[in-house]
Parts: C-alpha cells; sequence; structure tokens
C-alpha cells in the first residue's frame, strides 16, 4: 500500500511536469489526456486520504450543471433583450435580398421564439454540437476551444507569477512590521491595486518600444512561429508572455500581498509560534513552516474567485496587447450579437470558474487536516 | 541541593513609543535540582515575563532584558549566542504554556511536533523519532500512542494537548521546566491529573520545575518553594511550608488572606453580609511605579518611608527573603541599567511630547521612569 501510493505521488508529478510542457507548446489533444489521468489519480488520492472529501468534490460536479443551465439561460436572455439580431447589419446591404435573410435567419433558428432556441442549443449542446459563428464562419466550439486555451495559459502563469512573488512579500512585510521595508512593500502594493490594468499594459509598452523593442508588443507568437522547434517555440510564447503577465499579475499580487501580510501578523502572534521557538526551531523554519504553513489557508480560499477574477481581468489586457484570447472574442461576439459565439464563451468561463473553486477547496483540504477530516 | 538555575536581579524592559514598562525589574531566585519552586502574583505582575525571559523570547522589539543574569549549571544564557540559546531551548530549558487549546499547531500531527524537537536536538533519524514520540506519549499517560502519533491536536480533548505538550516539554529530557500556568484552562479532575503526572515525571527525571501559577491551592500542593512577585519584583521568597504559616511581606498576607474558606460564616455578628477579603486598589501603572516600596499604595501598613525608599531584600531567617521595612531597614540600591539605543529613543520622543505641552501644569513634575535610575 505504501509503494502504491508513493507511486501514485510520483507519477503525479510526471504528469504535472508533461502537462505544464503541453500546455506551453500547444499539443492539445494529449494534454486533455494527461490532466484526465492526472485528475483520476487525484481522485484515487483523495478516497485515502479523505473519503468525505471525494463524495463532497462530486457533489460539488453535479451542482455544475444547474449552474451551467441558468448561465445559459441568461446569455440567451441577454441577447434577446437587445434590438436587432445578427443580421440586423445586412438589412442595408442593398446586395443582399429580403429571402436570403429570412432564409439565414431560419438556419439560425432566429425565427423560433427564444424557448424554443434555447432548449435546441441545450439538445444540441448536449451531442457535442455548441452552434456556429457566424462572423468567424466556424464551429464555436473551435473557436473558444483554442482562444480559452490562450486565455488559461495567460490567467493560470500570471497567478503562478503573482503567487510566487505574493507569499515571500507577504511574509517579508509582516517579519519587518511598521519598518521601512514594510512601508515599501506596501506601497508597491497599493501602486498594483491603484492603477488600471489596460493602463499599465499601454505603460509598459511604451517603455518598451521606446528603448529600443526588446520584447515583442503584442501577439502571441512571432512570424515564422511554425517552422520552429518546440523550444523555440516554447521561449518565444514566454517572451510574448511577459508584458500581459507582468501586468496582470501585479494587480493579484498586490491583494495577494496584502492578505498575506495580515494573515502573517495574526498567526505569528499565535501560541503555537512561541511553542515552535520555545522547541529551539530556528527562526526561518518558525517562520516558513509553522507560521506559514497555517497563513497560507486563506490565500487558497481566495485563489478559487481570483481565477474568475482574473480571467474577466486578463480580458482588456488581452485586447490591449492583442494576445488572442477569450476576451477580444467575447466583444467581438457581443457587438455583432452572434448569439451561439456568446452563449460558449460565457459557458466556458463558467465552467472554468467552478472548477477552479473546486480545485481551491481540493487543494485546501490536503494543506489544512481540519477541513480535511471531520 | 545544587543549584541548576540562579537568576540575579533580572529586568526585562519593554520600550514603547515614549514610555517604558518596567515588567520584571529585579527578580533573583535559585532553583535546585529537582526541586520546585512556584511564583506566583497577580495577573500582570511580571510572571510569564519572567519565564519568556529565562528563555529568551521576549518579542525585540519593544521587550529587551537590560540587566542580569540567568546561570544555568553556572553559564551565563544571556551572553551566550543565538544559535547556542536555540541548543539550549527545548533542550536543557523547556516550557509548558497556558492554553494547551492554542499551544499546538493546528495542522502538523502530534508525533510530528514531538518528533521535531527530538530532531532539533538529539541525533535521530525521522522514523525513530516518531517511534521514540509515542513512547514519550505512552509515558504521559496516552492510550494507543501508536494511533496518537498520527493524529491532529484538534481531535484530541484539552488534557489530552496539555500531555502532548509535556511530552514535548520532556522529550529531551531538561534540566529546568518551566510551567506558565499549565492547569488554568483545564477543568479540575484534569488538573489533578496533569499535576500528578507533572510530579511523577520530576521524580523520576530529577527534573527541576519552575511553575508559574496564580492558583495557590496549586502552590500548597505542589511546589517546594515559592517566590511572591509584585509589579515586577520578587517580594517574599521562602518555603512553600513558611509561606503559607508564616508570611512576612504585607502583600503576601493579603494574597492568602484573599482566598475564601469554605464553611466560612457568611454573615457578621451585626447580621451585615460579610464581604471577600480582596487587597484594596490594583496593580500600579508598570510606566510610573511609586517612588518607594511599590505596594506602599495598596499596603495597610505602610509608613512615611515605604513612599520614600524601595525596601532591599534581605534573608530575615534561613532560606527566607522579603522586600519590607517592616522586617528590616535595608534600602534597594538599584545596579546602574543601560537602557541602550532604544531608552534613549523613548526619551528623545518623551522630550518631543513635553515640548509640545509647554505650559501645562505637570509637564516638568511628571516623575519620568528613566529620571529614576
Amino acid at each position: 500500500m505504501k509503494a502504491l501510493k508513493q507511486f501514485n505521488w510520483r507519477l503525479t508529478f510526471i504528469l504535472d511536469i508533461l502537462a505544464i510542457i503541453m500546455l506551453v507548446s500547444g499539443g492539445t489533444n494529449l494534454f486533455f489526456a494527461v490532466v484526465l489521468t492526472e485528475g483520476a489519480l487525484w481522485m484515487v488520492r483523495l478516497l485515502w486520504l479523505s473519503p468525505a472529501m471525494l463524495s463532497y468534490i462530486l457533489r460539488r460536479l453535479a451542482q455544475m450543471v444547474p449552474i451551467v443551465l441558468a448561465v445559459l439561460a441568461l446569455g440567451f436572455a441577454l441577447i434577446q433583450l437587445a434590438p436587432g439580431d445578427m443580421f440586423s447589419q445586412m438589412e442595408l446591404d442593398p446586395a443582399i435580398s429580403r429571402d436570403q435573410l429570412e432564409m439565414f435567419r431560419r438556419q439560425f433558428r432566429l425565427d423560433q421564439p427564444w424557448y424554443a432556441q434555447f432548449f435546441q442549443y441545450i439538445w444540441n449542446a448536449l451531442q457535442g454540437d455548441f452552434g456556429f459563428s457566424r462572423t468567424y464562419r466556424a464551429p464555436v466550439f473551435a473557436i473558444v476551444g483554442q482562444r480559452a486555451w490562450n486565455t488559461i495559459l495567460l490567467s493560470l502563469t500570471s497567478l503562478v507569477f503573482a503567487w510566487v512573488l505574493s507569499i515571500p512579500m507577504g511574509v517579508f512585510a509582516a517579519t519587518n512590521q511598521y519598518n521601512w521595508k514594510d512601508q515599501f512593500v506596501s506601497i508597491f502594493a497599493f501602486f498594483g491595486l491603484a492603477i488600471p490594468n489596460f493602463f499599465l499594459a499601454f505603460l509598459l509598452l511604451y517603455l518598451i518600444s521606446s528603448t529600443g523593442n526588446w520584447l515583442p508588443l503584442g501577439g502571441m507568437t512571432s512570424v515564422g512561429f511554425r517552422n520552429m522547434t518546440a523550444t523555440q517555440q516554447f521561449f518565444d510564447v514566454l517572451r510574448h508572455m511577459i508584458v500581459p503577465v507582468v501586468v496582470i499579475g501585479t494587480s493579484v499580487m498586490a491583494t495577494l500581498t496584502r492578505v498575506m501580510r495580515g494573515e502573517m501578523l495574526k498567526i505569528m502572534n499565535e501560541q503555537y509560534v512561541t511553542t515552535a521557538r520555545a522547541k529551539g526551531q530556528t527562526e526561518n523554519k518558525v517562520v516558513y513552516m509553522h507560521a506559514l504553513r497555517n497563513a497560507i489557508n486563506p490565500m487558497i480560499t481566495l485563489l478559487g474567485f481570483q481565477l474568475g477574477n482574473v480571467m474577466s481581468g486578463a480580458a482588456l489586457v488581452e485586447i490591449v496587447v492583442a494576445w488572442p484570447g477569450l476576451g477580444s472574442v467575447l466583444l467581438e461576439a457581443v457587438l455583432s450579437q452572434d448569439l451561439y459565439l456568446v452563449v460558449g464563451s460565457l459557458v466556458y468561463g463558467v465552467v472554468l470558474l467552478v472548477i477552479g473553486n473546486l480545485l481551491a477547496d481540493i487543494a485546501l483540504a490536503l494543506v489544512d487536516p481540519r477541513v480535511r477530516i471531520s | 541541593m545544587d543549584n541548576v538555575l540562579e537568576v540575579k536581579d533580572l529586568a526585562t524592559y519593554f520600550f514603547m513609543h515614549d514610555y517604558i514598562i518596567r515588567a520584571v525589574d529585579g527578580v533573583d531566585f535559585t532553583l535546585g535540582r529537582g526541586e520546585t519552586l512556584g511564583i506566583v502574583g497577580e495577573s500582570g505582575c511580571g510572571k510569564s515575563i519572567t519565564s519568556m525571559s529565562m528563555m529568551r523570547l521576549v518579542p525585540d522589539p519593544p521587550g529587551r532584558i537590560i540587566s542580569g543574569e540567568i546561570s544555568l549549571k553556572g553559564r551565563d544564557i544571556l551572553k551566550i549566542s543565538e544559535d547556542e540559546m536555540r541548543k539550549v531551548r527545548g533542550n536543557e530549558i523547556s516550557m509548558i504554556f497556558q492554553e494547551p487549546m492554542t499551544s499546538l499547531n493546528p495542522v502538523f500531527t502530534i508525533g510530528f511536533q514531538i518528533s521535531e524537537v527530538l530532531r532539533l536536538h538529539r541525533d535521530i533519524g525521522k522514523q525513530d523519532a516518531i517511534k521514540e514520540a509515542a513512547r514519550l506519549l505512552r509515558m504521559v499517560g496516552m492510550s494507543d500512542p501508536e494511533e496518537r502519533v498520527n493524529e491532529y491536536p484538534f481531535q484530541l480533548s484539552g488534557g489530552l494537548r496539555q500531555r502532548a505538550m509535556i511530552a514535548i516539554a520532556m522529550a529531551c529530557e531538561p534540566t529546568v521546566m518551566i510551567a506558565d500556568e499549565p492547569t488554568t484552562a483545564l477543568d479540575v479532575t484534569i488538573q489533578a491529573q496533569i499535576l500528578r503526572l507533572m510530579r511523577q515525571l520530576k521524580e523520576t527525571k530529577d527534573t527541576s520545575i519552575a511553575f508559574i501559577t496564580h492558583d495557590l491551592a496549586v502552590i500548597a500542593s505542589f511546589t517546594d518553594r515559592v517566590m511572591v512577585m509584585y509589579a515586577g519584583v520578587a517580594v517574599e521568597t521562602s518555603t512553600v511550608h513558611e509561606i503559607f504559616k508564616n508570611p512576612l511581606h504585607p502583600y503576601t498576607q493579603g494574597l492568602l488572606g484573599s482566598v475564601p474558606v469554605l464553611g466560612d460564616r457568611k454573615v457578621n455578628a451585626d447580621g451585615s453580609r460579610k464581604l471577600l477579603n480582596a487587597i484594596p486598589g490594583s496593580l500600579p501603572d508598570a510606566r510610573r511605579f511609586p517612588r518607594g516600596c511599590r505596594f506602599a499604595p495598596r499596603c495597610p501598613k505602610a509608613m512615611k518611608k515605604c513612599w520614600e525608599a524601595e525596601p532591599a531584600k534581605v534573608e530575615v531567617a534561613p532560606g527566607h527573603q522579603v522586600r519590607c521595612f517592616l522586617h528590616h531597614d535595608e534600602v534597594r540600591v538599584i545596579s546602574k541599567r543601560d537602557l541602550g539605543a532604544a531608552g534613549k529613543r523613548v526619551l528623545k520622543n518623551q522630550q518631543k511630547i513635553s515640548g509640545k505641552k509647554k505650559g501645562s501644569a505637570d509637564g516638568s513634575k511628571t516623575d519620568t521612569p528613566i529620571a529614576r535610575n
């Protein structure tokens, strides 16, 4: 049993690395297989860690169904409430006859009442057909899939960036409470909170372009991306990510640093921190093991919310730096009333958000035994 | 009885923005091998700061041990480096705290928290440390110790947690164990169990215990000698028998007198309701202690002299020291205390503030804490 557990840990670790490599190099088909296997391995692990947790997760997954349905209905209703439809613009075009317009509308079932459209859409979606986008002239699933991919890549990298920096910064500020180091970190954090993301993006782009274009100014890939080797592709995407990641990351980091600082200050006054010191533990271990393990819990709870925040926050930045993500698609879809594209992007966002929250809950259970056992 | 711990003229001050809190200001005591010393006094009299000073765990800033000597088996632990001090903590001096609910880290297993101290001070592997932890848990009377090592603090009751704390404190068989009100948060039956356990361990391992409490019943049953503290100073030290039979300091007398006695008449002879005996008033402000004896404002026997000078601690009978002019005439001479940079900073802030208030009547008359020394 013990060997099996160890094997499971190692396997997931290897899969984690595989998944990251694939995420960046864009090998989409295999990535899903890797993620699904990993998910299964985590479920098995949860089964021996905490059966109660597993049933909780399954319940949460089941709860996703009504949430997704509600979002679908809301998306439909919003588009229906707006005057006109996706073909209204064509009515002014003398080259398109009335009959043709009628035909288009019939094709997209716009002649039927909204509830008929709604149920037809759900029926089709269950069979894997998420509709057709008129503006992009491609199936919604294909467009949203690729775009959402890029958004997830950007959001996750920004989150990792923010976490990796905010934890040590928060701890640093807390352990130097009220002296100039703490003030410096706080000023930095408030700066990140106060400055609008799109403005910071413009500012960075301006700085880069005026100092000799040492970073790409927009997009996700360079010209000739297809002809590069895998490593070259990896670094090319990485270089394109720097500006948006820094922009989105700083705003997230600002919040996280403040939360981390406050939590650390609270925990450092706890009796068990004194106990750890009284054992003769080094100050580093007292802070980074005994205190941090307790201070991290609210950060993880925040993570679930933050995933949604980051993704919607990314939309604006994506437009500024021309990142081919969901943000620009959603904007375009809403402007041209591209019904199925709007609904498709919304559903994608919601599913990711719910899964993000779920992952945060699981992470919390792994970190905190009080959540896991009870 | 040879002394394993000697504390001389210990003073721990807290340097706040514009005032100094003299939390501990002249405490001396000795602790013999296998001896139990009770430290009593009301809340805020400096008992806990004394114990934290012995561990050198007073938060700095604002606190600082500014004078004194704590020699553990002949070595002054106030002079050794922080690295060396870490080898003393948990190993030669260990500590048990008041709140078993909060003194264990909630996210680590009991076994891990016990083995942590073993691995810090002993050359022992991870697996062996866990086995040793289970043995220690058996020693403190926990059933199924092999199971318990994998449990988390929130799965244990208060009494069991305190036993786990004792296991941590006893893990390296320390010379001195400081128990800071270890039974205050427990109910009476558990309290008796924990005390019995501590006495057992003390006798088998020959550990010296500094037992801090304000519970006089615990003092009477558990300790060999008692030190009574008031406002940061030790006012009376003697054997437990002497303290209860022949208390000399008016504060000790008041403390003992304030214990309600079962079966005592609740009404006076004239029919009026009898009040509990209490010492009138409360602890003086630690920022501005009275000039003379610190107990003088509350003392029923205060003389003119008591307001003018502070009495020294004098041995009036073998093993019985008291700091009171009723029993001797010696005046305390306080050793010169170097307040250092922090003291200068406080003085500067004080001047800044009193400068602002120029013209107000009390500006010049205020007895600043620093001016005293």
